[in-house]
């Protein structure tokens, strides 16, 4: 009896809060919400705990971002708190990857990348369908539930919970075409504002040793030509609908000696790489795998004697990737 | 007359074997019979290409790579890898400084490679004479072809794997082996050249799904969820 009660009183709050908010229900709010967001994950500083689900994995990580003010650069430290030790910590334009088992990795950027507007609403809003549906509680906080509904098989649909006051990202959840939920992150507790002195120290501590520094030369996409990048010799001969290129760069392939032209490409919500280098395994071989919300595909193309091998990684399905890496191609040549 | 029977029989377990490996549910003994056959064998061929073009009806999909003879780009790689082999070893004598600087997890793909020597170019290819269909060439002379050769698709396997039985598993390469080539290969030894193929994918799926994370955090300044995702490779 008294479990029915609570249920009733919970579907009356519920069925308020969602009348409440009939009234924003137009997408172009919800793509204000979206901006918002990606304003506020930059401009606030913060910070908290989150969980992490992906298939029968839990994982907690804490992070710590410090906003860019006119003295200091953005700033940011995430931290695996389960299983090995690993930490990103992010400063200007340097990165650093420290895992426990596979050293310091550090990423060092020529220049200051430009910053891609993820959860742009422009761009977005062609692509997804963009809905508020209601209010919860996260973190105990208020947050808003945006669903983002793909229009075509090609990229991932995500629910959205924004916090009320910031629009910072509370919740996401990761849904595929059958609506199977393939990753979940959350945060437990996050504190907005100034930092704390000790917890800014933390946030100034980079890792003492470097045990490989990756020098990436890039360049936007609107930059085009820079003179230290070449254009690629390499074409992708189709991209899914509203996937714009966002940067090209060139850095020294993880795998190989060779170096690795790394291209990103975003559609405002799910960005995905393309990474293309000289290949001198000679062992031909195509692989696809399905890393959590990671689709991952390699592929092997041919140009006179040169093999070259294709690796595409992003939050999008595998069909997309495969046909992403199926369709990268050599330029021709003009003569 | 008893014999003819026995072959006939043969020809329809051949045939039979052959659906099974276009589904990719070929047990590795079923494959190597397969593949045996279909070199031999030109009605083979054209079945398993008939088989291939059924199935894709099936499943929705149109190839791209109906109409490209891939069994000869694979045998023409597998010739070319002999000399490429012999190349690289002898290269390996002299580059021994260069070879120094090279990253740690490079060094751990290459150490793979090298000692996955030929028997994974038979395995991480040869499954691809399965699945490559139509011989629009039935001649093959194989080192003219190496050298002519055109397009760069034909030495493309295709993956037939079903991934998504597994959420989060590794789908390795699908392997089998021409055993005209390669008739001293032990299925432990075949089963040892896998796991190693599949490791160095993995390997590379995970040095590369970090460059992701990075690009898309220095990209987007939001690095939360894409490092968040690095937690999926730990328990691999």
């Amino acid at each position: 009896m008294k479990k029915m009660q609570w249920i009733t009183r919970k579907l009356l709050v519920l069925s308020l809060f969602v009348s409440g908010f009939v009234y924003a229900d137009t997408s172009s709010d919800a793509g204000y919400l979206l901006e918002r967001m990606a304003v506020s994950s930059k401009g606030l500083s913060f910070q908290g705990e989150f969980v992490y689900q992906q298939g029968a994995q839990l994982q907690t990580l804490s992070i710590i971002h410090q906003a860019k003010n006119q003295k200091i650069s953005e700033k940011e430290r995430i931290l695996y708190l389960d299983g090995a030790p690993r930490e990103v910590v992010r400063s200007g334009n340097e990165l650093f990857f420290s895992s426990y088992n596979e050293g310091v990795t550090k990423f060092q950027h020529g220049s200051l990348l430009p910053v891609i507007n993820k959860f742009q609403s422009g761009v977005s809003e062609s692509f997804y369908d963009l809905k508020i549906v209601g209010i919860d509680r996260v973190a105990g906080r208020e947050a808003v539930l945006l669903l983002v509904l793909p229009k075509d098989r090609f990229r991932y649909g995500y629910q959205l919970w924004l916090d009320r006051e910031s629009s910072l990202l509370l919740k996401s959840v990761l849904v595929d075409d059958q609506g199977k939920i393939i990753e979940r992150l959350q945060f437990t507790s996050l504190s907005i504002g100034q930092l704390s002195d000790d917890v800014l120290v933390l946030l100034n501590r980079k890792p003492s040793t470097v045990d490989e520094t990756i020098h990436i030369k890039s360049s936007s996409a609107k930059e085009y030509p820079e003179k230290d990048v070449a254009p690629p010799d390499w074409e992708t001969g189709w991209l899914p609908d509203g996937f714009v290129l966002e940067n090209r760069s060139i850095r020294p392939s993880p795998v190989s000696r060779h170096d690795v032209d790394a291209l990103i490409f975003s559609d405002g919500i799910a960005t995905f790489s393309v990474f293309v280098e000289q290949d001198d395994t000679r062992v031909l071989s195509q692989a696809s795998e399905k890393i959590g919300a990671l689709s991952a595909v390699s592929k092997i193309y041919r140009e006179g004697d040169q093999y070259f091998h294709v690796t595409v990684v992003g939050d999008i399905p595998l069909g997309t990737a495969e046909r992403v890496a199926v369709s990268v191609r050599p330029v021709k040549m003009k003569p | 007359m008893s014999e003819k029977g026995s072959q006939h029989s043969a020809r329809e377990q051949l045939k039979e074997s052959l659906s099974v490996s276009l589904d990719g549910q070929a047990s590795e003994l079923e494959l190597r019979r397969v593949i045996d056959g279909i070199g031999k064998d030109d009605e083979l061929r054209t079945l398993a290409g008939r088989y291939q073009l059924i199935g894709e009806a099936l499943r929705g999909k149109s190839s791209k790579f109906v109409n490209v003879d891939i069994s000869r780009g694979v045998m023409s790689a597998i010739e070319q890898e002999e000399v490429d082999n012999a190349f690289s070893q002898s290269e390996s004598g002299v580059g021994g400084s260069s070879s120094a600087i090279i990253s740690r997890s490079g060094r751990f793909v290459e150490d793979v490679w090298a000692s996955l020597g030929k028997v994974a170019v038979a395995a991480s290819v040869a499954f691809a004479v399965v699945i490559g269909v139509r011989n629009s060439n039935p001649t093959p002379e194989l080192q003219v072809l190496a050298e002519n050769e055109p397009a760069a698709t034909l030495t493309q396997p295709v993956q037939l794997a079903q991934i998504g039985s597994n959420d989060y598993g590794a789908s390795g390469i699908r392997a089998g082996y021409n055993s005209k080539q390669h008739d001293s290969i032990t299925p432990e030894q075949l089963a040892y050249a896998q796991s190693l193929a599949d490791r160095a994918t993995r390997e590379r799926f995970h040095a590369y799904a970090l460059q992701h994370a990075e690009l898309s955090a220095m990209g987007s300044g939001q690095s939360i969820l894409s490092f968040a995702r690095l937690t999926s490779f730990d328990n691999q």
